[in-house]
C-alpha cells in the first residue's frame, strides 16, 4: 500500500507542452479517477506515470520517494506501476495464463498466483486460451489480473471499459472495483466518461487543459465544483443568479433557496427541481422520457437561460409550468 | 507513441543502411559526371536510342493496359462469381508469378520455334504479370465495402452505374497501384524482351556496355530507364495512399452474395484458365517434354546439383545482407514518423525504382572505384543482391514490426522487464515469424535474378538463372528444362504464400 503524490508536473512532445503542473495525491488502497475531455493530457499523464514519458518539471512521489522529477527518471520495469491499457492490450502471442504470468518471477509461487488471479478473475477454464480466443470483457479481466499479478504499488488503468458495449461496461465497472478492493490495490483510472469516475473513484480529480482543476469525493465534484466549467463537465446544470445572500439563505428567481459556499451564482442540480402547480413559472421548451424519469428543458419566466429538470411528473412541450427546489444549492466561486 | 523520438543508435543504424541503399545510385550518377554533358545529350537523343524508348513505352503502355483489364476482370469474376472450386481458381491466378519471365519466354520458343518481337513479348509479360493486378483488386474487392452499392441503389441508381460510382472508387486504387508496378516490372525487363529479340532500353544498355565505347552510352541510357522508373515509383505511391483514405469504418464488411453464373459459368471458367495457360501451362508442358526427350548434351546431375547448391549459398548470404541493413529501417518506419525518417526509408526504397541491369552497371562502377580487387568475386554480387531486394525485406520488417503495438513493449516494461528483454519478448517474438518469411521470399527472388548476375559474376561462376540463360541461348532445351523446372520450383513458394494471403480475406 503505498501513497502517490503528483506535484506540478509538467510534459509534453517537443516544444508543445500537454501537462501544465498537474497536482493530485491519492491514497494507499483508494482509487482515484482521473476525469478530463479528450484532448486534456490525460493519457500522457498516465504514460509519465508509468515511466514512458519523460516529465520535464515537477516531482511524482511513491511514499515520499521521488521516481520522477525533470532529471531523474526511474524506468517504468522499476517502478512497481502496472497498466492496464485501452482494450486490453494482451500479448496476442501468449496464452491467458502467460500473460497474467508475465510480470512474475520464475518459481514455485509464479504458478500459485497464477492460478489465483485466474479464480479471481473468473476465468480458471479459459487459462490455455489465446486472446483472440476470449470475449473483449473476458480480454479485460485478464488485463486486469496481468496488472494486478505481481502486487504492483499501483495500478493504472486507461479508459478500461470504452471498447466494450454499454451493458457489460456497467457490469465490469462493478467487479472491476470489486477486484481492486479484494486486492487491496490502489489504482488511477483514467477516463472521459463522468458516471464512470463518479461511479469508481473515491476520490475524482478533473483535468482541463493539461491541470487538475479540482479532486475531490465524487459528491463534491458533482454537488461542490469549482466552477461552471466543472459542473457541466460532471452533468446537467442549472445556474440561477443569486441577487442577495444572507444566513445561508440566497435570492433568486426559484425564491428562497438554501445555499452553502460563497459566490453570485447559484448550482442546482436538474434533480433537485420539481414541478408543482406553485414555484416560481415557467414555459416547458421540450420533454425527453427517459424511463426513470422525464428530462425537461423549460425557460423561467423573465428569464432567457434555459433550465433543466429531472422530474416523474408527466409534463407537455409548450405548457406552463411551477418551479420548485428542494435540498442545498450551491454558489459557484468566482 | 508515434511522436516519440527515435533513439539515436537506432537513427544511426538506420541512417547507415539507408546510406548503403543508395550506393548504386550515388556510383551511378558520380560516374555520369565523368562523361561530358553534350556527349551525354547527344547519345540520349539519337534516334536509336528514340526507337529505344518508343519501343520500350509501347511495350510497357500495351501490356499495363491489357493487365488492368485482365486483371480488374479477373479479380471480380473471383469475388463475386459462384464457381465450382473457386480457391483453385485463386491458386491458378496467382501461379503465373511463379515464372520468371525469361522461363516463360523460352517455353513458348521451345514450343513455337522462331518466334520473336513486339506481339510475342506482348503475350508473354502480359500473362507472366498479370496477378500484380489481379491479387491486390482481389484483396480489394474482399475488402470493399458492398452496402455503400446498396446505398447507392436506394439512392436510385441503376445496378452498373451504382457499381461504377460506388464499388469502382474502392477497387481502383488497389488496380492502378498494380498496374503500375506492372509497368515498372516490364520497364526493368531483360530475359523474356531479350530471348524474344526486341530490343528495349534494358537491352540496349547490356549490348552497350560489351562494346569497349559504348559505356558511356549504356550511362546515359541507364539513367533514362532510372528517370522512367522512379516516375512509375512516385506514381504508384501517390495511388496507394489515396487508396488508403478510401477506407472509413473499421470492423469487417459482411460481402454480398456470389452472383450465379448460370449458362455462363463454363464460359467464365474457360476465360479464367487463359492466362495461367499461356504463364504457366505452356511453359511447363514444353519444359516437361524437353526434358524427357534431352537435349543435345545429356544433363550433368553433379553440375545441376553444384549449381542449386551455389545458387542458393549467395541467394541466402544476399538475404542475411539485405536483413541486416533493413532491421534498423523497418523499426524505424514502423514506430516513427517525421521528415529524417521518411528520407531514411525513401532511400531504402532506392533499389525499388533501379531495375536490375542499372544495378549490375553500378555495382561494376561501384567496384572498380572503391575495391578493384572485389570486381568480379561473389561477395561484390551478394551485396549488390542485398541491396537490391532491400526494399522486400524493408517493407517485410515494417509491417512485421508495426504488427506489434507498442503498448505492448510499454506494458512488458511497467511488469518489470528492461527495455530490451521487454522488445524482444514482445515486438521481438511477434514480428520473427513476419520477418523470417520476408528473408525468405527474398532468398526466392534472389534465386532467380537475372540481369544483375550477368554483370556481376565471377568468371565460371553460374547461378540456376544464369545456367539457364546460357543453354537457352544455344537453343539446348533438353538441358535447360532441368534448370527451369527447378527455378519454377523455387519461385512457386512466394507465389503461393502470395495467392493464400490474398485468398484469405473471404
Amino acid at each position: 500500500m503505498s501513497t502517490l503524490e503528483v506535484a506540478g508536473v509538467t510534459a509534453g512532445y517537443g516544444r508543445e507542452s500537454v501537462l501544465d503542473g498537474v497536482d493530485f495525491t491519492v491514497d494507499p488502497g483508494h482509487i482515484a479517477a482521473v476525469l478530463g475531455p479528450s484532448g486534456c493530457g490525460k493519457t500522457t499523464l498516465l504514460r509519465a506515470l508509468a515511466g514512458h514519458h519523460r516529465i520535464t518539471a515537477g516531482q511524482i512521489r511513491v511514499d515520499g520517494r521521488v521516481i520522477a522529477d525533470g532529471r531523474v527518471h526511474t524506468p517504468p520495469e522499476r517502478r512497481s506501476i502496472t497498466v492496464v491499457p485501452q482494450e486490453g492490450g494482451l500479448f496476442p502471442h501468449l496464452d491467458v495464463s502467460a500473460n497474467i504470468g508475465f510480470g512474475l518471477r520464475r518459481g514455485p509461487e509464479r504458478s500459485t498466483r497464477i492460478a489465483e488471479m485466474l479464480e479471481l478473475v473468473g476465468l480458471s477454464g479459459e487459462a490455455k486460451r489465446r486472446p483472440h480466443q476470449i470475449s473483449g470483457g473476458q480480454q479485460q479481466r485478464v488485463a486486469l489480473a496481468r496488472a494486478l499479478a505481481p502486487r504492483p504499488s499501483f495500478v493504472l488503468l486507461d479508459e478500461p471499459f470504452s471498447a466494450l458495449d454499454a451493458h457489460l461496461r456497467e457490469a465490469l465497472r462493478a467487479e472491476v472495483k470489486d477486484l481492486l478492493r479484494a486486492e487491496g490495490a490502489t489504482a488511477i483510472l483514467v477516463t472521459h466518461d463522468q458516471a464512470e469516475a463518479l461511479a469508481m473513484g473515491d476520490t475524482v480529480a478533473v483535468m482541463r487543459a493539461g491541470r487538475v482543476v479540482q479532486q475531490d469525493t465524487p459528491s463534491r465534484v458533482y454537488g461542490r465544483p469549482i466552477d461552471a466549467g466543472v459542473a457541466r463537465f460532471l452533468g446537467d446544470s442549472v445556474v440561477v443568479e443569486a441577487h442577495e445572500v444572507a444566513e445561508g439563505f440566497a435570492t433568486t428567481v426559484l425564491g428562497r433557496v438554501p445555499v452553502a459556499g460563497e459566490g453570485g451564482a447559484v448550482l442546482l442540480r436538474p434533480e433537485q427541481l420539481d414541478v408543482s402547480a406553485e414555484g416560481a413559472p415557467a414555459k416547458v421548451v421540450s420533454t425527453e422520457f427517459r424511463g426513470a424519469y422525464t428530462r425537461v428543458v423549460a425557460v423561467l419566466h423573465g428569464e432567457t437561460d434555459e433550465v433543466v429538470v429531472h422530474t416523474r411528473r408527466a409534463v407537455d412541450a409548450g405548457a406552463t409550468i411551477g418551479l420548485t427546489v428542494t435540498g442545498e444549492g450551491w454558489l459557484l466561486p468566482g | 507513441m508515434l511522436a516519440r523520438s527515435p533513439r539515436l543508435p537506432l537513427l544511426l543504424a538506420a541512417g547507415a543502411g539507408a546510406a548503403i541503399a543508395t550506393v548504386p545510385l550515388v556510383f551511378l550518377l558520380v560516374r555520369v559526371r565523368q562523361v561530358d554533358t553534350d556527349r551525354l545529350w547527344s547519345i540520349v537523343l539519337r534516334p536509336r536510342t528514340i526507337d529505344l524508348i518508343t519501343n520500350s513505352l509501347a511495350l510497357v503502355g500495351s501490356v499495363t493496359i491489357s493487365c488492368m483489364v485482365i486483371g480488374v476482370a479477373t479479380a471480380w469474376a473471383l469475388a463475386r462469381l459462384q464457381l465450382p472450386a473457386r480457391p483453385l481458381f485463386v491458386v491458378l491466378a496467382a501461379l503465373p508469378l511463379a515464372i520468371p519471365s525469361y522461363v516463360a519466354a523460352f517455353g513458348w520458343m521451345a514450343m513455337v520455334p522462331g518466334i520473336r518481337g513486339f506481339f510475342w513479348s506482348w503475350l508473354v509479360l502480359t500473362a507472366v504479370s498479370c496477378p500484380l493486378v489481379t491479387l491486390p483488386t482481389l484483396a480489394a474487392f474482399s475488402n470493399a465495402d458492398h452496402s455503400v452499392v446498396e446505398t447507392a441503389r436506394s439512392l436510385g441508381r441503376r445496378p452498373a452505374r451504382a457499381w461504377c460510382t460506388a464499388m469502382l472508387p474502392q477497387i481502383a486504387p488497389a488496380a492502378a497501384a498494380g498496374g503500375l508496378l506492372v509497368a515498372l516490372y516490364v520497364l526493368s525487363e531483360y530475359g523474356a524482351v531479350s530471348a524474344l529479340r526486341l530490343s528495349v532500353f534494358t537491352h540496349a544498355i547490356i549490348d552497350n556496355f560489351r562494346t569497349l565505347f559504348g559505356i558511356d552510352a549504356a550511362l546515359a541510357l541507364a539513367l533514362v530507364l532510372v528517370a522512367l522508373a522512379v516516375m512509375l515509383v512516385v506514381l504508384e505511391r501517390l495511388v496507394r495512399i489515396r487508396g488508403e483514405r478510401w477506407r472509413v469504418g473499421s470492423g469487417a464488411p459482411v460481402p454480398p452474395p456470389r452472383i450465379r453464373a448460370g449458362v455462363f459459368t463454363p464460359v467464365a471458367m474457360a476465360s479464367l484458365l487463359v492466362v495461367p495457360v499461356v504463364a504457366f501451362g505452356v511453359p511447363v508442358y514444353a519444359m516437361l517434354t524437353g526434358f524427357t526427350a534431352g537435349g543435345r548434351y545429356p544433363l550433368v546431375w553433379s553440375e545441376w546439383l553444384a549449381t542449386t547448391g551455389t545458387t542458393l549459398g549467395v541467394a541466402a548470404a544476399g538475404a542475411v545482407v539485405a536483413l541486416f541493413v533493413c532491421l534498423p529501417i523497418g523499426a524505424l518506419a514502423a514506430r516513427h514518423r517525421g521528415r529524417v525518417v521518411s528520407v531514411i526509408e525513401a532511400a531504402g526504397f532506392t533499389g525499388h525504382a533501379l531495375p536490375g541491369v542499372v544495378v549490375g552497371l553500378a555495382f561494376v562502377f561501384f567496384a572498380l572505384r572503391v575495391a578493384p580487387s572485389l570486381y568480379h568475386t561473389v561477395y561484390i554480387l551478394i551485396f549488390a543482391y542485398g541491396v537490391m531486394f532491400l526494399p522486400k525485406a524493408i517493407g517485410a520488417a515494417r509491417s512485421s514490426i508495426e504488427q506489434a503495438p507498442p503498448t505492448l513493449t510499454d506494458t512488458a516494461r511497467s511488469l518489470g522487464r528492461g527495455p530490451i528483454h521487454a522488445w524482444w519478448s514482445t515486438t521481438g517474438r511477434i514480428a520473427t515469424p513476419g520477418i523470417a518469411a520476408g528473408a525468405l521470399l527474398v532468398t526466392l527472388t534472389i534465386m532467380k535474378e537475372l540481369p544483375a548476375t550477368l554483370f556481376l559474376r565471377p568468371a565460371d561462376f553460374d547461378t540456376l538463372a544464369t545456367k539457364l540463360w546460357g543453354l537457352m541461348n544455344v537453343q539446348d532445351y533438353g538441358a535447360a528444362s532441368a534448370y527451369a523446372l527447378t527455378l519454377m520450383v523455387v519461385a512457386a513458394v512466394p507465389a503461393l504464400l502470395l495467392s493464400r494471403h490474398s485468398g484469405r480475406q473471404d
